[in-house]
């Protein structure tokens, strides 16, 4: 995926208008775009048009909200990176949440002449737990402001006012966002290889961190047993898809192959947002799906509430089979959870030494 | 980590849970630049044996370069091709000159359409990009259709941390599109770097015109463009403002022809 950087925030403070600005200003849109962004201008003025550029579905363009999540590309191709937009009305957060968890990073984008409630959006990215947001202060023109309200827990690193139909500090707002994604670790991660599949000779996954050469020993989870990579086709490194013969017992599906094994436990803890108008009782049965484990569950004890919105709540989970997981690594601790195939929440892996309670 | 790399290791990734999810699947195949990335792709995943048809949706008013190279690939890769063409609108006399829209709804989605219900397909796999169009640019992985093939945009079901949990529904098709992070500087770099043969029709001819975008020989207009390698091609991508899809007839009629099509099953 390519680095990208989610804008999150209430129903018309401007959302897609900036990101539309930012398109322009950054030379990012097509000649009909820019064609249809001056015609557009004279008839639902500057602010609209550039909303629009974004909201592309009949919908959105007819009645000028954004219902769903866009990811448009930015920048040169060798340091290339994606602007989310998201819908700011309360009921689609299943939506915004399909594009704000595809970010490396967050924008809160707010309007400081409204009286909204933008709590809501605070404590949802503070769920998501990006290590750095940018608070972005819309409709400069219209406004002194440079303080943002009380942000919680947010790790704000910067503030700045923005004003999308006059241009200003849009292009002091460039550097800022690619400075919130996070660089290339220049430390090396155990090799970890998530396991999709079996094919007749050979096991096929995804590489999500460090490297791997033939003869290399690993351990594979949750069954611990240790195997040696007997062939490969070629040295694998993080990002590849992984074609990998070993001795020993063929892993499955859902497998973890390491050199550093993750951890397992069959009463995992969870941070969870629901999506469900009423967060399901105690022992209720779901899914729980994380890379490619999918493991039925039930909800054995729920920790703490907080009813929201969102509402969130600090669970245990009891499982018929082990989950591998390991909280420092995003693919090994993002989970989703359905109910008779619907999702009706995502969560957090939670370590289990961690005091109990909301952060 | 080398963006290709990565790109390419995602988009096998995908390729591989599509067939798994979804045994019963297709992919298509237009013989342009993303379609015959994707294949490559494919082929690399499955080791050269593709469970899965390629198909090509065949309105029979392909520029005779296309025909030449879908047979040259199939016989070279030796791939499992499917053609799928509405006969009967073809007799009927059904072109270009009976309307574009009407056309490419006969020809493309109505031949695609009887393809997935005679094959009883669970999804289909495409090469669309997000970079390509505003709409696609609001496109998820897997994006399921309604029994009648329609996008229904307005419930698109949650893709949270790109984990999709979207199963095979019987009656209905699941569009999986592992190519949506790739742009048009990508595929072409791509194509260069793993000497993926490409059609002749992207590269300028003598009199300084080429194709950008390939689809039917009449609603399909060359560009200016004097690249004729594929390194002068995305050298010519790093400066131009043009459209990718400029010389798409479909594209220019009405504002929201891509979506209307989009809507009612058209890839």
């Amino acid at each position: 995926m390519t680095p990208a950087v989610a804008f999150v925030g209430c129903v018309d403070h401007g959302k897609s208008t900036l990101i539309g600005r930012l398109l322009l200003e950054g030379g990012a849109l097509p000649r009909p775009e820019r064609q249809r962004l001056r015609r557009l201008q004279h008839q639902v003025g500057l602010p609209a048009a550039l909303a629009n550029l974004l909201d592309s579905l009949p919908v959105e363009r007819e009645e000028l909200f954004t219902l769903d999540t866009t990811r448009r590309f930015f920048g040169p191709r060798t340091r290339r990176f994606a602007l989310i937009d998201t819908p700011g009305h309360q009921e689609l957060l299943s939506r915004m949440l399909s594009g704000a968890t595809q970010a490396q990073a967050a924008v809160l984008v707010l309007d400081p002449t409204s009286n909204d409630d933008i709590e809501p959006f605070v404590r949802t990215l503070e769920f998501l737990d990006f290590p750095h947001v940018g608070v972005v202060l819309t409709k400069a023109d219209l406004h002194h402001d440079h303080q943002a309200q009380d942000l919680g827990n947010l790790k704000v690193r910067w503030t700045l006012p923005v004003s999308a139909v006059t241009g200003y500090n849009v292009k002091a707002l460039l550097p800022r966002l690619q400075a919130l994604l996070p660089q290339d670790s220049a430390r090396e991660e155990p090799f970890r290889l998530l396991v999709q599949g079996q094919d007749d000779d050979a096991t096929r996954g995804l590489v999500i961190s460090g490297r791997c050469t033939e003869g290399q020993q690993l351990t594979r989870s949750p069954q611990g047993t240790r195997h040696t990579v007997t062939q490969l086709d070629r040295d694998l490194q993080e990002g590849d898809f992984a074609t990998v013969t070993l001795d020993g017992t063929p892993p499955r599906r859902g497998d973890v192959l390491a050199t550093t094994p993750p951890h397992t436990t069959r009463h995992p803890r969870l941070g969870v947002l629901w999506l469900t108008h009423e967060p399901p009782p105690e022992a209720t049965r779901l899914t729980l799906r994380c890379g490619f484990q999918k493991l039925p569950a039930r909800i054995d004890s729920i920790q703490s509430s907080d009813p929201g919105p969102p509402r969130r709540q600090e669970i245990r989970l009891e499982l018929d089979d082990p989950l591998v997981y390991d909280p420092a690594v995003p693919a090994l601790s993002r989970a989703v959870l359905t109910r008779d195939g619907a999702v009706v929440g995502m969560a957090l892996v939670r370590p289990e030494h961690e005091r109990a309670g909301l952060p | 980590m080398p963006r290709l790399r990565r790109l390419e290791g995602e988009t096998c990734s995908l390729l591989y849970e599509a067939h798994l999810r979804f045994p019963k699947s297709a992919m298509l195949w237009s013989m342009g630049k993303d379609s015959t990335v994707l294949l490559h792709l494919a082929r690399k995943t499955f080791r050269n044996r593709l469970p899965f048809p390629v198909v090509h949706i065949d309105t029979s008013y392909k520029f005779p370069q296309i025909y030449a190279f879908r047979e040259r690939l199939a016989r070279e890769w030796d791939l499992p091709l499917h053609i799928a063409r509405n006969d009967p609108a073809l007799e009927q006399g059904m072109g270009p000159d009976q309307g574009r829209t009407a056309c490419c709804h006969a020809l493309k989605t109505r031949a695609l359409l009887d393809y997935l219900q005679q094959h009883e397909l669970q999804a289909l796999l495409l090469a669309i990009r997000r970079d390509e169009h505003a709409v696609r640019a609001k496109e998820r992985i897997f994006s399921p259709r309604t029994s009648s093939a329609e996008w229904n945009y307005r419930e698109q079901p949650p893709e949270l941390w790109g984990l999709s949990c979207v199963e095979p529904t019987e009656g209905e098709h699941v569009r999986i599109h592992p190519m949506l992070e790739w742009t048009e500087e990508d595929v072409w770099a791509y194509a260069h770097e793993h000497r993926i043969p490409m059609l002749d029709l992207y590269f300028a001819t003598k009199d300084g015109q080429r194709y950008r975008s390939v689809g039917c020989q009449p609603c399909c207009h060359p560009t200016a463009g004097t690249a004729n390698t594929i390194p002068a091609i995305l050298k010519e991508l790093r400066t131009r403002r043009e459209a990718e899809r400029a010389g798409r007839a479909q594209d220019k009629e009405e504002e929201h022809a891509m979506l209307k099509l989009r809507s009612l099953g058209y890839m």
